[in-house]
């Protein structure tokens, strides 16, 4: 197991995954970004958010999205950028899962227009995917 | 005096609040940059950025509307315009919210009637008297729609049309109005109204409204010219889809408000409530 948590967290991983995960955020938020309209809309289908602040995550989001992404895959505040990643990964698998739970059938969203992935068993288990390598980039290297 | 432990990740000290600290750095960072991007957005032209605090669109029920509204169309001549197709129709540039479908009917719809005669209402568009309501009844379509969307339909033109007296006074109004099942089936007997079909062609096909166009409200989110190219000659417009939770009616009816109609109705007990009451529903993708 220590072996295990060892080879997860050497160095070359925990970059690998912070550079996975960093490419995936920017090139999300730049997607979201052109178009805050339908990024409103679609924290609209998700149900979870106050009618008066879906305006205000649409407009805000999508930059936070960046920062902690460009953090990621150029540094500094690495991990902090790590950080708020997984945050976000933890709150998107638990909206997608929430949606998913109530037969909802929208786009996720998760790629602004340019994404095609449909709220469901696929896209939850591809954020589970996201969150776990989100995970590992929080991990302090181990030398 | 030692110095702090260094962080392997950037030689950043190790601690606790340095790691708070910075993350707390970026998130302000993103709000600064969103904040400043979208109040940009909002000088720069109307329609560009989005509003601060998102407000409720609303849908105003048919019994709520002043009777002193102007019914539009009550005349002959109005009659007579609806005969020329209206198109071309300035969609605002304001999107309406939500897009969530809901589960589709369980039992899908057999075919109870015969398809609509589209070849006869087209060539005969206004064949219908002018009426006191203002509903000349004929030819429908939507114009350069994808999907099913594309071919000229009659709702109601497999019903009888309804005596003038029966045919409901739409009047003209800027948000989508409710309508109930009874409003609705006196349009479309009278074929006084658009049908539209809010639902994506697959489940259009499974079961529709016999006459009703296919429009799905995705196709218009993406392209809200498609809003301003329904060919409704005059007539009100009514948006439908599975009832219930189902916002793609509502959120058609805002697209086309938005697009300059004035009398468009959402249908809120949809597919479903129709079915209940046996009135004609069709089969495929054709109207």
């Amino acid at each position: 197991m220590n072996a295990l948590a060892a080879k997860i967290a050497h160095p070359a991983v925990v970059r690998a995954a912070q550079l996975v995960v960093g490419v995936v955020f920017v090139a999300a938020a730049l997607a979201k970004i052109g178009d805050a309209a339908y990024v409103s809309q679609q924290v609209h289908n998700y149900h979870l958010a106050p009618l008066w602040a879906e305006n205000l995550i649409a407009t805000v989001m999508p930059w936070v999205e960046l920062v902690a992404g460009v953090a990621l895959v150029l540094g500094p505040r690495r991990r902090a950028g790590a950080v708020v990643v997984l945050g976000f990964m933890l709150l998107f698998t638990f909206a997608v899962g929430a949606a998913w739970a109530r037969g909802l059938d929208f786009n996720c969203g998760c790629f602004g227009k340019a994404g095609v992935g449909v709220i469901g068993a696929s896209k939850f288990f591809e954020n589970v995917g996201l969150t776990l390598l989100a995970t590992i980039a929080v991990l302090p290297p181990r030398r | 005096m030692t110095d702090p432990p260094r962080n392997p990740d950037g030689g950043e000290p190790r601690r606790g609040p340095s790691l708070a600290r910075d993350v707390a750095l970026l998130v302000l960072v993103g709000l600064v940059l969103g904040v400043t991007h979208n109040a940009y957005m909002l000088g720069a032209g109307p329609g560009r950025g989005l509003p601060w605090i998102k407000t409720e669109r609303r849908v105003v029920k048919l019994q709520d509307l002043s009777p002193a509204d102007p019914p539009a169309g009550t005349t002959a001549m109005d009659a007579a315009a609806a005969e020329v197709p209206t198109a071309g129709a300035t969609p605002a540039p304001s999107r309406p919210a939500g897009a969530t479908r809901s589960t589709p009917p369980k039992n899908p719809p057999s075919a109870k009637a015969a398809a609509p005669d589209t070849a006869a209402s087209q060539a005969k568009p206004a064949e219908a008297p002018a009426r006191p309501s203002g509903t000349p009844g004929a030819a429908t379509g939507v114009k350069g729609t994808n999907g099913t969307g594309s071919a000229p339909a009659s709702a109601g033109s497999t019903a009888t049309a309804a005596p003038a007296a029966d045919v409901p006074v739409i009047p003209e109004s800027r948000e989508p109005i409710e309508a109930g099942l009874d409003v609705v089936r006196r349009l479309y007997a009278a074929k006084a109204a658009l049908f539209l079909d809010a639902r994506s062609p697959e489940e259009f096909a499974q079961g529709h409204i016999a006459g009703a166009v296919n429009l799905p409200f995705d196709d218009v989110f993406r392209d809200p010219d498609l809003a301003a190219k329904i060919d409704d000659r005059g007539r009100p417009v009514v948006t439908y889809c599975d009832g219930g939770d189902c916002d793609l009616s509502r959120n058609l009816a805002f697209s086309i408000i938005d697009a300059g109609r004035r009398r468009v109705l959402v249908f809120d007990g949809g597919l479903p409530a129709w079915e209940q009451a046996g009135l004609p529903v069709a089969k495929g993708a054709q109207p």
